[in-house]
This record gives C-alpha cells, structure tokens and sequence, in this order.
C-alpha cells in the first residue's frame, strides 16, 4: 500500500517535470562536442559572402585610378547601392535584396557616399596626371615600385573606402547587429531547413563577416578583408585561432542551449576582433614612421591606419568612445603631406596603451 | 483503493498539462475569452475614452488660446497638451482595432518632428494634413515645436503666434494639428464598441485573434517605439546606431518632457500586461494570468510573467532617478539612457522569445533587415 502511495506520487512528480520542451537536456553542461572546424548542420551566410564579393568588385574599379582612370561617381554609388547592374558577376546584380549601402550605420552613409563623390570628382580634376601637395593625382614611391592615387590633401580615397566599409559595415554588422541582443535574444526552437534556428543563422551571417574558410586557421586559401587582416598580426597577437574557437565554441553553444556559453564567446569575438583593428593601426602607423620620407607610401600607410581606427566605433565593447575616436582622427590631420611624426607617434601611444600592445608595438 | 484515486488525480492533470503544439487549442485551464473581455472593457476602451477627453481638452484650450493668446492661455494649452500625449502614450500600447485602422502611432506621434516641413507649410498654405508626405509635420511632435520650439521663453512664442504677416497661419496650423488629433481619436471613440464584439469573439491565438494583435502591438510598441525610439536611437545605445548619439530625436526635444512620457509609456506597458483595469489597481486577467496558466518559465526557469514585469519595474527604477531631459542626457556618449536602453533590452526575449512561445503568437511585424 505504502509502495503504491510512492509509485503515486513518482509518477505525479513525473508529470510535473515532463516538459514539453525536449531540447532542454544537456543545458549549461559543457558535454556537447565543440568541432575542430566551423562544421555544422544548416549552415549559410551566402548574403555576407556576397556582399564580401560586392566590396571587392568595388576596390578592383576604384584602383584602376592608380593607373590614371577617371572614375564615375554614378557606378561607384550603384556599386554601394546594388543597382542598375552595376557588377561584373551578375549573381551580384541578381541579388538585389543585398548591398553594402543599407548595411552600413546608418549614420555614416552620406559619409561614404561623399567619399564616393569627391574620390571621383579628383580623379576627374587630375585626369590621369601627377598627384602632389595640393594637387589630386597619381604618385609613385621613391623606389617606383607603388604608386597611389591621392586626393589634394594625400587623402587614399580607396582605403577610406574600402577599409572603412570593413569597419562600417563588416565589423559593425558582425559585432553591433548579429551578435548584439536584438540578433541573439531570439527563437533557437524551431529549425528551419538549411538556416538552422534564427538564432543559429544570426551567429552564422556574423561568422560570414569575418571572411575566412570553415577550417580556418589551418587552411587560409581565400582569406579575405578581416581575416586577411587577423592573419597579417597573428604572429604577434594569436587572433587567428581565438576569433575562430570563439566562432566554433559560440555556434556549439547554440545548438546546445548553452547561452552562457554563447555569451562568453560574443566578449571573445568583440575584444579579439577590435585588438586586430586596432594592430593593424599601428601596424601602418609604424610603417608611415618607417616610410615618412616617401610621399606614396606615407601617404598610403596612413590612410590605411586612418581607416582602421575610424573602423573601431563599430563595437559595442570599444574601449575608446566615439569622442577619443575622433580625437585620434583629428591627430592625423587634414593633410596626410604635411603630417608630423609627433602626431603619428601621438597616435601609436594612444591605441599601444589602450590595447595593451607595448610589447609588440614596434614589430606589428 | 486509494492508488486508483491517485491514479485518477494523474489523469486529470494529465488532461492540463499544457502542450505547445503550435495550433492555439491547448488544453489549458484559462478562459481566454474573458481575458479578452477584461482587457476590451476594462483596459482598452477606457484608455480611449480617457485619450478622448484629454485630447478634447487641447481642442477647447487651443481655440481660447486662438481666441485670446495670453501667458495664461498658453499655459493652459502647454498643460492640456501634456495630458493628452501622456495619455496617448497608455493607448499606444494597446493598438488594436480602430486605434489601428487609424494608425494613431503614425498619425499623432512620429518624432522628431520637421520643423523645416511645419515652417514651408505654414509659409506656403498649401498643405493636407493628411497626406503622407506630413507624418513628420503634425501630431504632438508638431504641437511640441509649436509652443515650446517656436521661441526661447514664453513670450518669445507669444510673439510668434502674434507676427502681423504669420501669427495667423501659425495659428491655424496649430488648430490643424490639433484637428487631425480630434478626428482621430473621433474615429477611435466611435469605432470601438462596434469593433468589441469581433475583438472577444475571436478566442484563438492565430494570426488576427484578439491575442495576437494584443501580444504583437504590445511588443512592437514596447520594442521599436519605446526601447528604440525614445530611448536606444538618441543615446546611442542601440547598437545600431554605431554608438553615435542624437540628442535631437528624443521625444518631446521642444519641451523637455521625454523622461515623462517614457516612463508613462513603461508604466503602461506593466499595466497592460497585468490587465488591470485603466486607472486603477484592480488587476483583472492579463498577459501575466495567461503565461502563469501555462506555467511559462523563463530562461532561468522563474515564472515569466514575474520577470517581465520584474524587468521593466527596474527600468522605470532606473528612469525614476534621471531628472534632466534625455536630449541633455543623449548628447554624451555612454550616458544613463544606455543603462536604461540595456535594461529594457532584457524585457525583449522575454516578451518577443518567451512570451510569444508560450502563447503559440507569431511575431507578425518585421523590425527592418533581411540576411
């Protein structure tokens, strides 16, 4: 009789545990199995490798004005855009629900877009000719082995744009969009065929971003933008491998309904992607120190690293405010011919400081 | 003996454990059509009723002030209008119905206002007030530039409703404005009690019953219009923005009444999701009696109508101790508004993950962006 009282309430015990909700075994305990490689089920970030394709297309036209082409404003602006066909590969053209332009802040649009314009402008004024101080055009380093075209303040337009849609769009779609809690705070129940749950398909499209292959950093055939660039300081700060674990970790996580797993690797992702920004800075400022004498290359070097800061108000984790930002930008002046090495070195200290990099500051 | 009395107990609970099968006929213990009912009655038509009869004491005051503009009439009018958009700022997030079919969010509250679009219609008289094109040119927004953006103090808008060229389309503008507020909530008063009986009678949780619209204009009220717009695009707290802060389109920039009115519009949303009744403290059956039938949990596995509410009482907390107006707040960089931002983010799964899981709601509005 006592048994069976027991057996009753077992099984009403039973009951008030039986969810309906299956998938909640293995919560918060790390036995799932985190892959060596970004290899999942209902994986695809096909929108982010397109618009990868989109800004690489873009670059190719605009550095045929290093060999003295005038540029059209209207086909850069349909590059941004995604209209009137404006790509060779016309799956790009195809895809017209994706393009840089809508993707980027929103509040720096007009800034490319101005970029766009008065790039194209110079390159008509300077109609293939010579570029100097004051003077849009094509200037090649003391050795001739580069050549650049700079606008009249030695401003690389190409590199404002280019690197800078890197960080106003890539990296702010990737840390401020996908992996922020208006992407991550959604279903992870429901699977929907190839797409995996939306919050699996969030964490994927922000994985797109970084431009690497699946089994990365093994195999680093077609890296491209960030990766290329996480690659470029790895010997020095072993981004590669954390980015990508973090990536790993963060998508096994999801499928396991491990969130606070999830979370750790969001703070990994955003820290290991801003330290790469921010060497890559001083990686250029270093070499604008290295090359001062040389109007191309320092000129080159610096709008690389110009971009590469403007890059780093695109995280919600910064470490510098958008203020400080600026005030960086604001160092490196208005002129890129007339730039002083007290205000490269100005610069430098502030993101070595600030990232921690005085170790390696003088070899990145 | 007795086992067969367990046996039987199991039985029925057997029958009440509720199974999210997606097709809105769980067996649940919880008349659906009485909360519906509740929420029509008492809920939403006094907090039109109340909208109304605020917004009729903008009209009167706004024609005393035509008739005779003085400090005191204008300050009449300021007051009224106060009322009106804190009473608006309750309907809002029970946008169901007529309150629906005359779109009032995006008739009467779209902010920040034009300025430059009211001044060329003032200018040129040639304007609809309903026509797209002035959704950014009328409404409180319109109303709040007009009496406390149009000059520094009191008597600086006294003079700019007085100019011997403009006073008087300035003038008329404003009773426009405050026109097409009437004739809305006109439409809205009229129109709910013959729209009631298709609000209760539809029971199920499909796309169009009472359930979903509530869940749905609850969460798009609570999500895009007051987490984003009043709090997260100006501060620069929602990532979006890219950190970049614009102190200019906070709610109510003219008059300073932001924090006002976005703590009203939380302490709606708690009121609505309890389903208690308009102006009261009698708490009828809600979004709260509904999830706790179902025994909803949260991702911690606490009661989730405890943690919605928990969660939105400690942003009002964090509201409740900024005094100044959020434009002076949002013009710096990681200010409190971020902190407030960040708290009413954690409402979100809750409300848009949770909630609507729990209640087998799709989530019928798209916040903007595709892959």
């Amino acid at each position: 009789m006592k048994n069976l009282r027991l057996l009753g309430l077992t099984l009403l015990a039973s009951i008030f545990l039986i969810s309906c909700d299956d998938n909640t075994e293995g919560e918060n305990d790390l036995s799932y199995e985190v892959p060596s490689t970004y290899d999942f089920e209902n994986v695809s970030y096909t929108g982010q490798t397109q618009r990868l394709d989109m800004l690489d297309e873009l670059t190719v036209y605009m550095k045929t004005a290093n060999n003295g082409a005038v540029l059209d404003a209207q086909k850069m602006l349909d590059m941004y855009a995604n209209e009137n066909g404006a790509f060779e590969e016309a799956s790009l053209n195809e895809a017209d629900s994706k393009e840089l332009e809508n993707k980027t802040v929103e509040g720096e649009v007009s800034r490319f877009k101005t970029f766009i314009r008065d790039f194209a402008a110079a390159t008509v004024e300077a109609n293939g000719g010579v570029g100097s101080n004051g003077t849009p055009g094509v200037v090649v380093s003391n050795d001739g082995s580069a050549q650049y075209f700079f606008d009249e303040n030695g401003f690389e337009h190409i590199q404002l744009i280019e690197k800078g849609l890197m960080g106003a769009c890539f990296y702010f779609q990737a840390n401020s969009i996908y992996l922020s809690p208006g992407k991550m705070d959604v279903d992870n129940e429901e699977i929907i065929e190839g797409e995996g749950t939306a919050m699996e398909h969030h964490w994927d499209e922000a994985f797109g971003y970084l431009g690497v292959p699946t089994d990365f950093p093994t195999n680093n055939d077609g890296t491209r933008f960030w990766g290329k660039y996480s690659n470029g300081r790895d010997e020095l700060l072993n981004t590669n491998e954390a980015l990508m674990n973090a990536f790993i970790t963060g998508r096994a996580a999801i499928s396991n309904k491990d969130l606070d797993t999830r979370d750790e690797q969001i703070e990994i992702i955003r820290n290991e992607w801003e330290r790469v920004s921010a060497a890559t800075a001083v990686h250029y400022l270093n070499g604008g120190i290295a090359s001062f004498a040389d109007d191309a290359i320092r000129n080159h070097v610096i709008s690389e690293a110009w971009a590469f800061i403007y890059s780093l108000k695109f995280n919600p984790n910064k470490k510098l405010t958008n203020t400080e930002i600026e005030a960086l930008l604001a160092l490196l002046g208005t002129n890129f011919y007339e730039i002083t090495t007290d205000n490269i070195n100005a610069v430098k200290a502030t993101l070595v400081s600030t990232y921690g990099f005085e170790e390696v500051q003088d070899q990145l | 003996m007795r086992h067969i009395k367990y046996l039987f107990f199991i039985f029925l609970l057997t029958l009440f454990t509720a199974c999210d099968d997606n097709t809105g006929s769980e067996k649940v213990d919880f008349d659906r059509e009485a909360f519906l009912v509740n929420m029509a009655d008492n809920v939403i038509k006094p907090s039109i009723l109340n909208f109304a009869s605020e917004v009729e004491g903008i009209s009167v005051a706004s024609s005393s002030f035509a008739t005779n503009p003085s400090l005191e009439s204008l300050n009449e009018l300021r007051s009224e209008f106060k009322e009106a958009w804190l009473a608006y700022q309750h309907l809002a997030f029970v946008h169901v119905g007529p309150v629906s079919s005359v779109n009032l969010r995006d008739r009467v509250n779209i902010f920040p206002t034009n300025t430059e679009l009211i001044e060329q219609n003032i200018n040129n008289q040639d304007y609809i007030i309903g026509s797209a094109s002035n959704v950014a040119a009328k409404g409180f927004p319109a109303i709040d530039y007009l009496l406390f953006g149009t000059g520094a103090s009191q008597e600086e808008v006294l003079s700019y409703f007085g100019d011997p060229d403009l006073g008087e389309s300035r003038l008329k503008y404003l009773s426009d404005v405050i026109a097409d507020i009437q004739t809305a909530s006109n439409i809205v008063s009229e129109g709910w009690d013959p729209y009631r009986e298709t609000f209760i009678s539809n029971i199920g949780t499909d796309v169009g019953s009472g359930t979903s619209l509530l869940v749905n204009e609850y969460n798009f009220q609570f999500d895009i219009r007051l987490k984003n717009a009043k709090i997260g695009f100006p501060s620069g707290g929602n990532p979006r923005t890219g950190g970049i802060v614009s102190p200019q389109s906070v709610e109510a920039y003219f008059s300073g009444w932001s924090g006002d009115l976005a703590k009203e519009s939380v302490k709606s949303s708690i009121e609505v999701f309890k389903g208690q009744a308009f102006n009261s403290t009698t708490d009828g059956l809600g979004m709260d009696d509904y999830l706790d039938a179902l025994n909803a949990i949260d991702r911690n596995e606490n009661p989730l109508s405890t943690s919605i509410i928990n969660e939105s009482q400690a942003a009002l907390d964090l509201m409740e101790s900024i005094n100044a107006p959020y434009s002076e707040l949002a013009a710096n960089e990681g200010s409190n508004l971020v902190e407030v931002y960040n708290q009413l983010q954690i409402v979100i799964p809750l409300i848009k993950v949770d909630m609507t899981s729990a209640l087998s709601v799709s989530i019928t509005f798209q916040d903007n962006d595709g892959d």
